[in-house]
């Protein structure tokens, strides 16, 4: 166990290290004064400028300066935003957990959708229900999810009236951002409102965390359907049929548990296609998490803000997958014994 | 058990649970209801159009930034009254001009309370030493507060100010005298603008003393209707009532801006009453309005102009009768109605018509091919001539598409035997080049800083403007100027508006422009909102604003 953890502890690290050796490598590629690139419009030979140049070891060598970098990204100084002048670690902080409680919902959709609709076309293969659940999760893997958002917010939204159209909560409610997750946060509020704001906060989750989900539920869904049908071929699927063990215990048991093994790289994977997806749903409905505050700070050139921002996603989605291929070692006993 | 049966009760579960949920959800959704409706009947929401880049009404230059700061938190000495740009008393409830115009007392109400946050309370009310503190602070390098927030106060230059104030004085807690260099009459209306907010000196001593200054951006405290409550941003605002404010306390308890920077998705939530006012409807969205009941269009002449500068430098156009002929050459009703929808209409003379000293007597240049041709013939360009016509590059309200506008000039010019040739350049190169006067004609626009005519004539055709090349037409006509320069002298509204309509009489038979359209700004609101007016300068105002269900609703809860 403690390889285990050691060996995903050192690819993790070295991952991280990669990233931000790249990140240093580009940002080195943008045209421009450096100093001006990070910390606005200097004027050159100013104290201000010349304490930035400094910082950021304008004058050193190529080492010398990646060093710094790496110094200071490792100690939480992504830099700070030209517009709002705060710490970019701040208001990734502030808009992530927009982001997360966004993407939790997504995958728990596409989580349970998916391995449903996989498992029920893998045991009716081959009938009309099988390629109905095949050909419309084509559909649903490729489609273009911010015309899918808007199709949805036409229908209903607008149409029906039944959901929200936009954002994460009415504005007639005053929520004070305790948590940054705005279904925890509402329930501060009811002494005000009682259950109102937490209903409110609900119904504006349920269309965007259905378009989030889309593309990997699609994924889930086809994944679950072909592993499922491969175990469901297996020779101890057929022992335990011979035994005379119940289809109930067969399927579930014996069946989805081998079938789930591989899925779940799969859905590690899937956690960067939320994350880029993110950034479309959250554009299309308003959502104020990393998605839009990426896409608001590239319409402002914001330059400290999109380096630092797309830095700490990165480190998110490797911390995502570390953690997967640590799960994936615990849950697959092959993987236990060493070679 | 057969496979069947197991897929049936799974499927069922599962359904069980979805329903379930969703008959939750419903009925809990429903059976708060009222705590919903009360509190939407105390608030209202605007989807506004962008993100303030900071609440300090001295430093920042947007229309989205002074509608989050000075036009809700914040008051002037004077103000224009909701609606139009005439001046009304507001923090100063008189004042003095001497006989010269170079010395203007204000009188200032002695029951003015500001603002309090969770970091302060104000000890006294608006005095004189917050009048001194907010134009110090902007005019004197050195002043503690210059510096906060690294910006430049734009307007404060851009205005002229630092040469024109010559110094304000204390006279006594009350009363502030601004002392001036030279006469300048449009001084009251630049007074009236939204970079000349008083701040509380208070609140600025009390941030300095905890060494938290650039909070004074972030943390407005002001006199204004509304205090700000917090403010996430590219998500929303949200005010609450000023329950002290010297006017009296507002009506709408809550204010709140949702940030929605997509025309469409603004135009999907206020159908969806998720909002009751939508900030800068597209012209396709006031087509689709007819159906929808429940909203309404409010509509207000901006006072702006989108005109063909003629660059009276270059031959042929530094001909009177070339320009005149190439005023009557453009059909600009088709301009209207492609470029603009119909949500604009034909400017005649450089000032909007709702400005005062507006010459109702001047006509406008008729469409007419012919008359321009004999025109040209009469200049001495019987076959036409070549020039280049320079397009703005970006959207402005009152230029939606240069572009556009450009191409239909072109083909009218086309039938008069004048040969164009459409340039344009990325935003920033475009004004320098046309600053430097690279141009012969170029398509421009204006929207008025505050309701002086002055803004208009001598901002971008006095024989000065012509220096840093504001003024496009490069035409500095001698009678035009003296009399300008003689209207900033005289205070008597009157005799200013004689000598304006001179001006545009002039302006007419030069024809340094061709004058295309005064466009109107528009909002969509909710019918449920009542009193909203539209400033004719672009910003929108929620003072004394009131929206139909909050006495029925308090007095049931009572």
């Amino acid at each position: 166990m403690i390889r285990i953890i050691l060996r995903q502890l050192s690819i993790f690290a070295s991952s991280l290290l990669g990233i931000i050796f790249i990140f240093f490598l580009l940002t080195q590629l943008i045209p421009g004064d450096p100093v001006v690139l990070n910390y606005g419009n200097l004027t050159p030979g100013s104290f201000e400028y010349e304490r930035a140049a400094e910082s950021l070891g304008v004058n050193q060598s190529f080492f010398d300066q990646f060093y710094l970098y790496l110094k200071r990204v490792l100690s939480g100084d992504f830099g700070y935003s030209l517009i709002t002048n705060r710490s970019v670690l701040d208001e990734f902080l502030t808009f992530f957990p927009a982001t997360l409680e966004l993407s939790i919902f997504a995958s728990l959709i596409a989580l349970i959708l998916g391995v449903s609709l996989g498992v029920f076309a893998a045991v009716r293969k081959g009938t009309w229900l099988d390629n109905l659940v095949m050909s419309s999760s084509l559909v649903g893997y490729s489609m273009p999810i911010f015309w899918w958002g808007m199709l949805l917010i036409l229908f209903f939204s607008l149409d029906l009236g039944w959901a929200p159209v936009a954002g994460r909560i009415s504005y007639v409610y005053d929520i004070e951002p305790v948590t940054g997750f705005m279904l925890i946060d509402s329930l501060y509020a009811y002494p005000k409102y009682e259950f109102a704001a937490f209903y409110n906060a609900l119904s504006h989750l349920v269309l965007p965390a259905f378009v989030l989900a889309t593309v990997p539920l699609a994924a889930i869904a086809r994944m679950t359907r072909s592993s499922m049908i491969e175990v469901l071929n297996a020779d101890y699927i057929l022992t335990a049929k011979a035994k005379g063990v119940s289809d109930t215990k067969i399927i579930w048991v014996h069946g989805l548990r081998n079938a789930l093994i591989p899925m779940v790289t799969i859905i590690g994977l899937q956690s960067s296609v939320l994350l880029t997806g993110a950034i479309l749903t959250e554009t299309i409905f308003a959502w104020p998490g990393i998605g839009k505050w990426m896409v608001e700070a590239i319409f402002r050139r914001d330059f400290p803000t999109i380096q630092g921002g797309v830095l700490l996603i990165a480190f998110f989605v490797v911390l995502i997958n570390a953690s997967v291929d640590f799960l994936y070692a615990v849950i697959n006993p092959r993987m236990r014994r060493p070679k | 058990m057969s496979l069947k049966t197991i897929m049936q009760t799974y499927c069922n579960s599962i359904y069980r649970i979805i329903i379930t949920s969703a008959l939750v959800v419903l009925t809990g959704s429903c059976s708060y209801d009222d705590v919903e409706k009360k509190a939407k009947s105390s608030t209202l929401v605007y989807c506004s159009e962008g993100s303030p880049d900071s609440f300090d009404p001295h430093t920042v230059t947007f229309g989205t930034a002074f509608d989050a700061s000075a036009r809700q938190i914040y008051n002037r000495l004077v103000e224009f009254a909701p609606g139009t740009v005439e001046l009304t008393p507001s923090l100063a409830e008189r004042w003095t001009i001497n006989s010269t115009g170079t010395q203007y007392t204000f009188f200032l109400r002695k029951d003015v309370q500001f603002q309090s946050n969770e970091l302060f309370t104000p000890t006294r009310n608006l005095n004189a030493d917050d009048v001194l503190f907010s134009f110090a602070r902007q005019s004197d390098p050195e002043h503690s507060y210059h510096r906060v927030g690294k910006r430049d106060f734009s307007y404060f230059n851009f205005q002229g100010l630092h040469s024109l104030i010559k110094d304000v004085v204390k006279i006594n807690s009350h009363t502030v005298q601004f002392k001036l260099t030279r006469p300048y009459s449009p001084f009251l209306s630049v007074l009236a603008m939204e970079f000349t907010s008083i701040m509380s000196a208070e609140y600025a001593e009390f941030l300095a003393s905890v060494d938290k200054k650039t909070l004074i951006n972030q943390k407005p405290i002001g006199t204004g209707p509304f205090r700000l409550v917090r403010y996430q941003a590219d998500a929303y605002i949200r005010y609450a009532r000023h329950n002290n404010y010297w006017k009296g306390a507002e009506s709408i308890e809550n204010l709140v801006f949702a940030i929605t920077p997509d025309p469409s998705l603004r135009f999907a939530r206020v159908t969806a009453g998720e909002c009751d006012v939508m900030s800068n409807p597209l012209p396709i969205h006031l087509q689709a309005l007819r159906e929808q009941s429940h909203l309404k269009i409010l509509s207000q002449r901006g006072l702006n102009i989108a005109y063909w500068s003629f660059n009276t430098r270059k031959p042929p156009l530094d001909n009177p009768l070339v320009r005149q002929a190439l005023n009557h050459a453009v059909n600009r009703q088709a301009i209207l109605d492609a470029v603009y929808y119909g949500s604009a209409e034909l400017a005649v003379n450089p000032i909007p018509p709702d400005m005062w000293s507006y010459d109702k007597s001047i006509e406008k240049y008729e469409y007419n091919p012919q008359l321009a041709r004999n025109l040209l013939y009469r200049a001495g360009y019987p076959q036409g001539f070549s020039i280049d016509i320079w397009a703005f590059p970006e959207q402005r309200s009152y230029n939606p598409d240069a572009t556009k506008t450009a191409e239909l000039i072109q083909q009218d010019l086309r039938q008069i035997g004048v040969n164009a040739k459409i340039i344009t350049y990325e935003v920033g190169a475009f004004l320098q080049k046309v600053k430097a006067g690279e141009h012969q004609t170029a398509i421009q626009g204006w929207i008025a800083d505050n309701g002086d005519p002055d803004n208009f004539f001598a901002s971008l055709l006095s024989c000065d403007a012509t220096i840093p090349g504001q003024n496009s037409a490069f035409w500095c006509n001698e009678e035009f100027d003296a009399i300008i320069k003689d209207a900033q002298k005289i205070s008597d509204q009157q005799h200013r508006a004689k000598l304006y309509q001179r001006a545009q009489e002039i302006f007419k038979e030069q024809a340094p422009w061709l004058t295309i359209a005064h466009t109107k700004q528009n909002l969509i609101v909710n019918e449920r909102v009542h009193n909203l007016l539209l400033s004719p300068s672009g910003g929108i105002f929620f003072s004394g604003v009131m929206l139909e269900n909050t006495e029925q609703v308090e007095q049931s809860n009572d």
